[in-house]
């Protein structure tokens, strides 16, 4: 059997933009569903200036967020509507909380991914350094596999070619995948095909043309 | 909220246009009759209709429109409403309504007295006379009604000459001998230009034997206008009323989000071709949306599936459907859903899923 969710909330034209993450969002149950979903993101939001208004818009009536943190805002907006249950938001608040503490390695390399996917590739490399200078080796080999392998990614974004064929090197050595294999295999293409150290001999467009081609390949 | 809104109720008829205006909380109606052209359409009514406005309420727009077209089949109805809406006629609301639907909310805002026992209607344009029923199949119960309406064949007034109208005289003395004999008959209620012309002598003796008769050419347009009323009040009338044409079915869903209970998409008691609603829903799990039919006096339940499996997976609670539900009479029609997506994060694939259905 099926089971739903009655909403009474409205679609919006215009959406709210989530300022961390460029995350567009038309409607209350999208905002609550990129709190529960990036909550490492959302509690990096440093402004919720407009969200009130757009809640109006949507159909529910919250007081004024602009002054509250993410967390405490939260919990208003996931009280306001029914898309989070009750007995669901106190979990939801605790977690959000350890997210914000921002102590945890784990938390620190979750919200490096958040920001490489959403595109914020200064930000993924900031939050990855933390992880690299918290790292005590004792960490599973699939979260060490993982964190190098977006790592060499991020350096792909930014060319440095040479780093993201160490990082990948360094993930297959952890944990052996097909996708740090396919980032490894288009970086030493590219090398074969005369790019430098510093990329200099790379025509630039080709080097973009490249970098989207290995993006896609590897998601 | 404004006390001066106009509600409208139009009964158009085959060869006239019977307009019935008020303003809320006023109980004087302004009762008019227009006749139509043979090549009637949507904007001659619209023409009528403003220039009857214009002239008795100031260019004042109904805020709701309560109109009854029996003479058409439902899609030229449609066509009509569609034309009213876009003129911006009865902007909070256009409601279609039978003359049967029309007689009970007319009968029922009359004094006590007059529907104490059995109503009957005689509608009679000339060629064809329809007979109303209005009866309380519990006796002591007057809060629960039932209609019938039954169309009397042969009955027409050709020719004005004095002994064709004696003859009809004599039909109709007889056909309201054998109708009104059967039970207790508080009022009976002539309408329609059949009755025009002084025909009745012998059959008028009959029916107001032991009872109150009206006639009057307004009892469907002031019946709209009545219900109108109640509309604009957002009120709910405290009687139920059975007819071939009511969805007795409340249909709807239940919401998880809300403890499993109970959120309607249409009520029952109204005429199957005003019960249509649709709701937006989250999907929280599973490939297919359950709707719930509840008969609305035995409280039984029908659940009609409507399978959504050909869905794109998505994870959990990122799926907007609007679920509708629409009648194609008083038993039998149509689920449709329709896939809204989830904004970025599952763009919609426009996929719409039926489902017809048949309520035991």
């Amino acid at each position: 059997m099926g089971r739903i969710i009655v909403t009474k909330t409205k679609i919006s034209k215009t959406p709210y933009v989530m300022k961390e993450s460029g995350n567009p969002l038309y409607s209350y149950e999208e905002l609550c569903y990129y709190i529960k979903s990036r909550m490492a993101l959302w509690v990096e939001e440093k402004s919720l200036e407009g969200l009130t208004e757009k809640m109006k818009e949507w159909g529910l009536t919250v007081d004024n967020l602009d002054h509250l943190s993410p967390t405490e805002a939260a919990e208003k907006i996931f009280e306001a509507g029914n898309y989070i249950k009750k007995e669901e938001i106190e979990l939801y608040v605790s977690h959000m909380q350890m997210y914000a503490a921002n102590e945890h390695i784990a938390i620190i390399k979750d919200k490096g991914d958040l920001y490489l996917s959403y595109g914020k590739i200064r930000n993924a490399y900031q939050y990855y350094w933390q992880a690299f200078s918290q790292m005590t080796g004792e960490e599973p080999v699939e979260w060490k596999a993982s964190l190098y392998h977006n790592f060499g990614i991020v350096c792909c974004r930014f060319f440095y070619w040479r780093e993201a064929k160490n990082w990948f090197a360094l993930a297959i050595d952890a944990k052996d995948s097909e996708e740090s294999r396919a980032g490894l295999e288009l970086v030493l293409d590219m090398e074969k095909k005369g790019w430098s150290s510093d990329g200099s001999s790379v025509n630039e467009n080709k080097l973009l043309e490249k970098q989207l081609e290995f993006v896609r390949e590897i998601g | 909220m404004s006390s001066n809104r106009l509600i409208l109720g139009a009964d158009i008829r085959e060869h006239h246009l019977i307009l019935s205006c008020a303003i809320e909380n006023q109980k004087e109606f302004v009762n008019e009759t227009f006749a139509l052209e043979k090549n009637r359409d949507a904007d001659e009514l619209i023409r009528i209709i403003k220039e009857f406005l214009e002239s008795r309420y100031e260019h004042n727009v109904p805020d709701y429109l309560v109109y009854s077209c029996e003479d058409y089949p439902l899609s030229k109805c449609r066509k009509i409403e569609k034309a009213f809406r876009q003129d911006g006629l009865g902007r909070s609301g256009i409601r279609l309504l039978s003359h049967e639907n029309s007689f009970v909310h007319y009968v029922m805002q009359q004094k006590e007295e007059l529907h104490r026992h059995t109503v009957i209607g005689f509608d009679f344009d000339g060629k064809e006379m329809t007979a109303y029923r209005l009866y309380y199949p519990n006796k002591k119960n007057k809060k629960e009604m039932k209609t019938e309406k039954k169309v009397i064949g042969a009955f027409s007034l050709t020719g004005e000459t004095e002994e064709n109208r004696m003859v009809l005289d004599q039909k109709f003395a007889d056909l309201s001998k054998i109708i009104l004999s059967k039970e207790v008959v508080s009022t009976v209620f002539l309408t329609g230009t059949g009755f025009d012309g002084k025909w009745m002598q012998k059959s008028l003796k009959v029916i107001c034997d032991g009872r109150r008769a009206f006639f009057g050419q307004n009892l469907f347009s002031s019946g709209n206008c009545f219900y109108g009323m109640m509309l604009c009040r957002n009120a709910k009338e405290d009687y139920t009323v059975q007819s071939p044409e009511t969805v007795v079915y409340e249909s709807g869903v239940m919401d998880s989000g809300s403890g499993e209970s109970f959120v309607p998409i249409t009520v029952a008691g109204i005429p199957w071709y005003e019960a249509k609603g649709s709701v937006d829903v989250i999907m929280e799990r599973g490939g297919r949306a359950d709707i719930v039919f509840v008969h609305s006096q035995t409280k039984e339940k029908q659940v009609e599936s409507v399978d959504i499996s050909g869905l794109p997976a998505r994870p959990r609670k990122t799926g907007r459907l609007t679920i509708t539900v629409e009648f194609t009479d008083n038993q039998r029609g149509v689920i449709t859903v329709l896939d809204k997506g989830f904004g970025a994060f599952s763009p919609t694939t426009h996929l719409v899923f039926f489902k017809e259905f048949k309520l035991l």
